[in-house]
């Protein structure tokens, strides 16, 4: 998957939708998209987005200590990033239905 | 713990753990880090700190799982890196006016006891004013190149580079040279030989309590250029009282003991940099 304007948007609501489940730091969160999917992403691309949704207000962050070395920064859903996260999943519900509804009439005409 | 001290912390434990990372990571990681820290004067050093700290952090479990620091944080660091430089909060206002007052500060003190080596009984504010700025416009200038250049060549010809290099410190030299000399007469300030003699004791009082009272983390740096301050006023005083006989004498040993002085900030500056490293 590349770079576009319309996975920005998506990855942003997956973010929330992750860090929802549990806090987590930057090198877990990218693993555990990679896991979940987002093959190619890197954490180059994460870091301004945590970066943006921290200065928006849905996340919020934490200095927690870590086995190793320095405390790392957890970060956790904000009661906002909760309602946005909410907001995208109500969004992507009624986008999927509308564009699966385009893809299959076009479908049908091929047929 | 205040923010300066949180922020110092930071730097500590990132120049700790970049040890840990191996060659390759460890120059994509530095460049990455002079390219964000050289960015601008006026950002947030916290958030700044802890972001490129979270990054180094991170590179390190990728390190662990294998993956090198390019694979995991992309193949465009400066892009990636200015989308976050673009998202640092700017430093209050208030900051700003503390950090711009503490650089005149710091060339008035200079500009201060230089000109008071010659025998003219008077200040002129001009140099006051050109030296700040010149100072300001120099660091910026000098973030700025550094910033520029990180992930850009100027030219890969060794000789190019030296070249251009001489001459910007000649140009540099040249324009901080002549500044002392712009002295407009409506700006100068008549000076008596007690005013002269008060305000270099000051300096000497202010510089020695500035040792003792000083930031645990700022004292390397003002022991490395307290002797300078002390001999500077020092010889400003005795000219006052001594002689025009002695003078030559006085800036004789003067000229020494400066030179002995420049040695000693040297040597400070090679052992505080050698027990970070």
């Amino acid at each position: 998957m590349n770079n576009s304007q319309l996975l920005k948007g998506v990855l942003e609501g997956c973010v929330l939708i992750v860090i929802s489940d549990d806090e987590v730091y930057g090198y877990e969160l990218v693993q555990k998209l990679n896991k979940l999917g987002f093959t190619n992403l890197i954490g180059g691309t994460v870091y301004p987005l945590l970066q943006k949704l921290e200065k928006r207000g849905d996340l919020t962050s934490q200095l927690k200590p870590s086995s190793e070395g320095p405390s790392r920064k957890y970060y956790s859903l904000t009661p906002q990033g909760k309602k946005q996260m909410d907001e995208f999943i109500n969004q992507w519900h009624s986008l999927e239905l509308v564009v699966n509804q385009i893809i299959s009439k076009k479908d049908d005409q091929n047929d | 713990m205040t923010k300066a001290e949180d922020t110092q912390k930071l730097i500590s434990s990132n120049n700790d753990l970049r040890k840990k990372l191996n060659p390759t990571n460890e120059k994509y990681y530095s460049k990455l880090l002079i390219y964000v820290r050289t960015s601008g004067l006026l950002y947030e050093d916290y958030e700044v700190e802890s972001s490129l700290l979270e990054i180094l952090q991170d590179i390190l479990d990728a390190q662990n799982n294998g993956q090198d620091a390019q694979d995991y944080f992309g193949q465009e660091p400066s892009k990636i890196a200015n989308q976050l430089i673009n998202n640092f909060t700017k430093i209050s206002f208030k900051q700003q006016l503390k950090f711009f007052g503490t650089l005149f500060g710091v060339t008035a003190i200079w500009t201060f006891i230089t000109q008071l080596i010659g025998h003219e009984q008077q200040l002129n504010l001009m140099p006051f004013i050109l030296n700040g700025v010149f100072l300001i416009l120099f660091i910026a200038g000098t973030f700025w190149f550094i910033h520029q250049t990180t992930y850009w060549k100027l030219s890969d010809h060794k000789i190019f580079s030296f070249l251009f290099t001489w001459i910007v410190c000649m140009a540099v030299i040249t324009i901080f040279t002549g500044i002392q000399f712009v002295k407009p007469a409506f700006l100068n300030i008549p000076v008596t030989p007690t005013i002269i003699v008060s305000l270099n004791l000051l300096l000497l009082i202010a510089s020695l309590v500035a040792l003792i009272k000083i930031d645990k983390n700022k004292r390397p740096l003002m022991i490395a250029i307290s002797p300078i301050i002390w001999v500077l006023t020092t010889t400003n005083i005795l000219k006052t009282y001594l002689p025009i006989g002695s003078h030559r004498m006085i800036t004789l040993v003067t000229a020494i003991l400066i030179f002995l002085s420049c040695v000693w900030f040297f040597v400070c500056f090679w052992r505080v940099n050698r027990q970070q490293k």
